[in-house]
């Protein structure tokens, strides 16, 4: 019981919007979030689809003056942070958090983000303004916004929070670095509370083709969107990418309790291992992706035949959907062709940094609601996935869905795994 | 902007180049001060600064920027180094 951990609140944006329940009402709708770019320059890339949230007003969330002088991925983490804290509750009428009354628990709430690529908008204007007008037309704030560190830095500065504070780099998996240290702090009795997630922003001409030269992007047709991303189909022609945030509250158990927070949901695994293979491909044999998804399920004192689902990194790269099927089937060995396995951001696109947080999201609404979201698109399995189960075409209801194991994959075969489990009051002991 | 601005210019210039940093919506006088009532962080001190600077001709050091808690301050410390300029 004093070692459990359990999320309190959480906040999302999403390609389709502001907040979780938005989110989770239209990937069950099945209308894809991914569309034809728009806003930036795309001539010189072939991948110019992805998962972007249109007509996002930021100054409705923050002030202008903070809005210019940081970049996007930022305002999306500041934004689904304060949806979180106030989910759990800890925001005053002032919309400060309960320990700005008071320094010293301030020291005992920490911080985690998953962020990939940084603020390449921001930086890709100002070295604009060098080339273009000379180094005195480029912002000072250039210093502070783009790097990948910045969204934790602002979220610090506008919720006060002063212990732990650290941001986690691992490409897809980052988001679930970000989960899985958060989880360790507070087993640990670093922090009190944790404030963790991701965040993602990956449209700029430059950070598109940084990921298109990976050689991972879709080119699937711009006029053929909405069925562009593909996880685990036989058509799979690499990753589409979206832009967003998740972020959670953290705690231990017996503090929310304490508190008579809403737990939403226990945290109740963790585990982080690497292929150590290929700058780029993960290891086909999926044996260290396996040793994740183990690793998770034995801190959670879960057995195999007590997983209800997984939700997959399921990136749409054909390499890597086949080693992650064969990772799936050998972690859960003789149960693997029964567990209903689904990759809901097939809808809205990966959200790299961001990727696992917004599918700890959804696993959280479908634990609540008993449903798993569906994978948009497998008409056919691809080869080296037939043994799946796939939640295809429409939302599952199950009659019993109380534990959802999660993945997430980094370039190379950086691998995260969480175990989510329903909480009940029955659990408290 | 030329450099031999009136003190009133400059001190309209500065009261500009704030609005621009802090928006619309707060009141503004020479009298104003940029920590206390402006919460003017570092960088917006040295974007205000190198504006400054580039708009009225001077160059603005950073030791005496710090020491300048009002607008009538920045505008002071601006025509003060413009006279110098004229006296070299």
């Amino acid at each position: 019981m004093n070692d459990r951990v359990v999320i309190t609140g959480m906040g999302v944006v999403s390609p389709y919007g502001a907040g979780p329940d938005r989110l989770w009402q239209l990937v069950l709708s099945g209308v894809s979030a991914v569309r034809p770019l728009s806003g930036f320059e795309v001539n010189h890339l072939q991948a110019r689809i992805g998962g972007q949230l249109p007509n996002f007003d930021p100054t409705a969330y923050l002030p202008a003056r903070l809005i210019r002088k940081i970049d996007r991925f930022s305002v999306l983490a500041l934004v689904a942070a304060h949806q979180a804290l106030h989910n759990a509750g800890v925001l005053l009428d002032t919309q400060q958090p309960v320990w700005s009354q008071v320094e010293s628990q301030s020291h005992r709430v920490g911080l985690t983000v998953g962020n990939a690529l940084g603020g390449w908008a921001f930086a890709e204007r100002e070295l604009c303004h060098l080339w273009q007008q000379g180094p005195e037309e480029v912002s000072p704030f250039m210093a502070t916004a783009w790097f990948p560190a910045a969204a934790q830095g602002e979220l610090s500065i506008r919720f006060g929070i002063r212990g732990i504070g650290r941001t986690l780099q691992n490409d897809r998996a980052s988001g679930g670095y970000a989960l899985l240290h958060a989880a360790e702090c507070l087993r640990r009795g670093h922090a009190d509370l944790m404030l963790a997630g991701g965040t993602e922003a990956p449209f700029s001409p430059y950070a598109m083709l940084c990921l298109e030269t990976s050689g991972l992007l879709s080119r699937h047709p711009a006029e053929d969107a909405p069925r562009a991303y593909r996880p685990f189909d036989a058509e799979h022609t690499g990753l589409v990418v979206g832009e967003g945030a998740a972020f959670f509250v953290l705690e231990r158990a017996r503090d929310a309790l304490r508190r008579g927070a809403p737990i939403l949901a226990e945290l109740a695994g963790w585990a982080s291992t690497a292929d150590a293979y290929d700058l780029v491909q993960p290891n086909p044999d999926g044996i260290r992706s396996a040793a994740a998804m183990r690793g998770a399920l034995a801190l959670a004192g879960v057995s195999v035949d007590r997983v209800d689902a997984v939700f997959a990194a399921g990136s749409g790269v054909p390499g890597e959907d086949e080693a992650e099927a064969r990772a799936i089937t050998l972690a859960l060995g003789d149960a693997a062709p029964s567990v209903p396995v689904t990759a809901p951001h097939s809808t809205f696109g990966n959200l790299l940094g961001a990727t696992l947080p917004v599918n700890l999201a959804l696993a959280v609404l479908a634990l609540h609601h008993c449903t798993l979201p569906p994978t948009l698109q497998i008409d056919h399995p691809a080869l080296g996935c037939e043994d799946l189960h796939f939640v295809t075409g429409t939302a599952r209801r199950l009659t019993r869905l109380d534990t959802c194991l999660l993945n997430a994959r980094g370039i190379g075969g950086m691998n995260c795994s969480l175990v989510l489990k329903r909480w009940s009051d029955a659990e408290r002991n | 902007m030329t450099t031999d601005v009136a003190k009133t210019d400059v001190v309209a210039c500065v009261e500009a180049l704030v609005r621009e940093l802090v928006g619309e919506t707060i009141p503004l006088s020479p009298q104003t001060n940029l920590y206390a009532e402006l919460q003017i962080e570092s960088l917006e001190l040295q974007e205000l600064t190198a504006r400054l600077g580039r708009t009225c001709g001077v160059v603005l050091p950073r030791q005496e920027v710090l020491r300048c808690s009002t607008l009538e301050d920045l505008a002071q410390l601006v025509l003060r180094l413009q006279g110098k300029e004229h006296q070299a």
